[in-house]
């Protein structure tokens, strides 16, 4: 069993194959993350259905903070994704980056589930978060 | 609608006042309002308490506004807590405005306060982040300077801005601060020094975010006949704009240009008619980003008004001659009315050390609070317009 620590932000078949999920107006085309009940933009639920989002994207901007809320560890990184096929852009920690060096604004991100206990026995708690697709160590 | 106009405005001086409750912080603004205002306490018909993170604090939930009008003596007509977290003050003005140009109320009183110092930073930093949505955003790991981080360095790698002119807009809050004696940092810096500060979430150092902060605010509202009683220069109420977050589509208008054009709309001005400005400088350099935003310069010519020196009190456009959110101190529900406070005492010549010449007759004031869905999540904006 799995949970999404951000309701309606990740599904999928199992917990090894989860993507994004979204929402999408079929009038005015806009996407929303996470999925919604309606489209804010149409104000209507009749045109708005739940679709997955690219897993994939541009980092638009990011910065590595030197503090952290409760809970997480430091350094802090977050950033603005673009997804891919005109996805909304969202906000997200990164992972994986190796070297600050890997992140470029405009560089290709793709997405990484990670997860936790989440202190209900059989159930574990997704998170999504973004990592860069070349992230060399460095070498000196 | 009638016109209205600010009768009365005070502030104590921000800082850490351990020992003062939230009834004791608003005592002295709010007589200090009335007695400016030179009007009969008695005849004040309805007043709105703005305050954020009172409750969180001091566990007073729910008529914090009750609690502090009992210790300023104010009963029995109605009392509206407002809260709008760090526009929580601006909003107890727009309503107040908002009452007496109906015409519900002759008088009308708005009050801001904050008390942010209690024994434990942690909690005070733990309450400040719950304004974002803790559905969503608050469980994504959001950090507030990070935010305005990405911003500014967005913005920076766009038009070539550099980290010397951002520290150059602290340099500039820090050197208007020294000059107010209700400032809470009243002390000069050099750019190098603020560059030097710790980096809290690059290119923001220490030196160039507010600090942590207890304070009140207050300001009597009425109509042009008791503006015409109180004896000093009538500031009117040319408008007064209160928005909120949109989704924001890629390249969307973000809620505070949105809601400047409509405050500059609604007062009948364009942007260049501005004399006097008083911005949300939640970390100093996000003021380059909002010149832009609310029209006071072309897009990437904010790096001029701070080299051109445009910006400091002696200068062609003066802003946030209080020194800002970064030196006067940013204790959240008072900042709305403190800044009003400040464009008020220039329009009429009491600013002292750092009073603009000539005084001006066109002033704003924009306070942003929240964060949801990628946006500030209330923008208030004020356009006042000297008699």
């Amino acid at each position: 069993m799995w949970k999404p620590k951000i309701a309606r932000s990740l599904a999928g078949p199992d917990i090894d194959s989860l993507h994004l999920m979204g929402s999408r107006c079929g009038t005015c085309g806009k996407k929303y993350f996470p999925a919604r009940k309606n489209c804010p933009h149409c104000m209507t639920e009749d045109t708005i259905m739940d679709v997955a989002l690219s897993d994939a994207g541009k980092l638009h901007s990011f910065v590595v903070c030197g503090i952290a809320p409760p809970g997480y560890e430091v350094p802090h990184v977050q950033g603005y994704i673009d997804l891919d096929d005109g996805g909304p852009r969202i906000f997200s920690l990164l992972t994986d980056y190796n070297d600050e060096k890997n992140l470029k604004v405009g560089c290709a991100m793709k997405l990484t589930v990670i997860r936790k206990e989440s202190g209900t026995a059989g159930v574990e708690t997704v998170e999504y978060r973004f990592a860069p697709v070349e992230s060399k160590k460095e070498t000196a | 609608m009638r016109d209205t106009y600010i009768l009365g405005i005070s502030m104590n001086r921000f800082g850490k006042y351990p020992d003062s409750s939230m009834p004791e912080l608003s005592y002295g603004p709010i007589w200090e309002a009335i007695r400016d205002s030179k009007i009969d306490p008695h005849d004040i018909d309805i007043s709105f308490v703005g305050n954020a993170y009172g409750g969180l604090i001091t566990g007073q939930e729910s008529m914090r506004g009750q609690t502090i009008l009992r210790e300023a003596g104010i009963f029995m007509k109605p009392i509206i807590n407002v809260e709008n977290a760090c526009a929580s003050g601006s909003t107890a003005f727009y309503l107040a405005h908002q009452a007496v140009a109906s015409g519900q109320a002759k008088l009308a009183l708005a009050v801001g306060v904050e008390k942010l110092f209690c024994d434990n930073t942690g909690k005070s930093l733990q309450a400040l982040s719950t304004s974002s949505d803790l559905e969503i955003e608050g469980k994504m790991g959001i950090v507030f300077a990070g935010i305005y981080a990405m911003r500014l360095r967005t913005h920076a790698a766009k038009y070539g801005i550099t980290t010397e002119q951002m520290a150059m807009v602290a340099v500039k809050n820090h050197d208007h601060g020294a000059l107010n004696q209700h400032a809470q940092h009243r002390k000069r810096f050099t750019m190098e020094e603020v560059l030097a500060s710790r980096s809290i979430v690059d290119p923001i150092t220490l030196l160039m975010t507010c600090p942590l902060g207890d304070g009140a605010s207050a300001c009597l509202i009425g109509d042009a006949e008791s503006a015409r009683q109180m004896g000093k220069r009538p500031v009117r109420i040319s408008s007064t704009v209160l928005g909120s977050f949109g989704y924001s589509w890629h390249d969307s208008e973000s809620v505070t240009t949105r809601v400047a054009k409509q405050a500059y709309h609604e007062a009948g001005i364009a942007p260049g008619d501005i004399q006097i400005a008083e911005l949300h400088d939640a970390v100093a350099p996000i003021e380059l980003f909002l010149y832009e935003e609310l029209g006071l310069c072309e897009p990437g010519k904010s790096k001029d008004l701070i080299d051109n020196r445009d910006v400091w009190f002696d200068g062609r456009l003066p802003i946030n001659t209080s020194g800002g959110l970064t030196a006067k101190g940013h204790p959240a529900g008072a900042t709305g009315i403190a800044q009003l406070a400040e464009v008020v005492w220039q329009m009429r010549g009491e600013a002292g050390e750092r009073q603009v010449h000539p005084y001006p007759d066109i002033g704003m004031a924009e306070n942003g609070g929240g964060n949801v869905a990628g946006e500030t999540a209330a923008v208030a904006m004020h356009v006042l317009i000297a008699e």
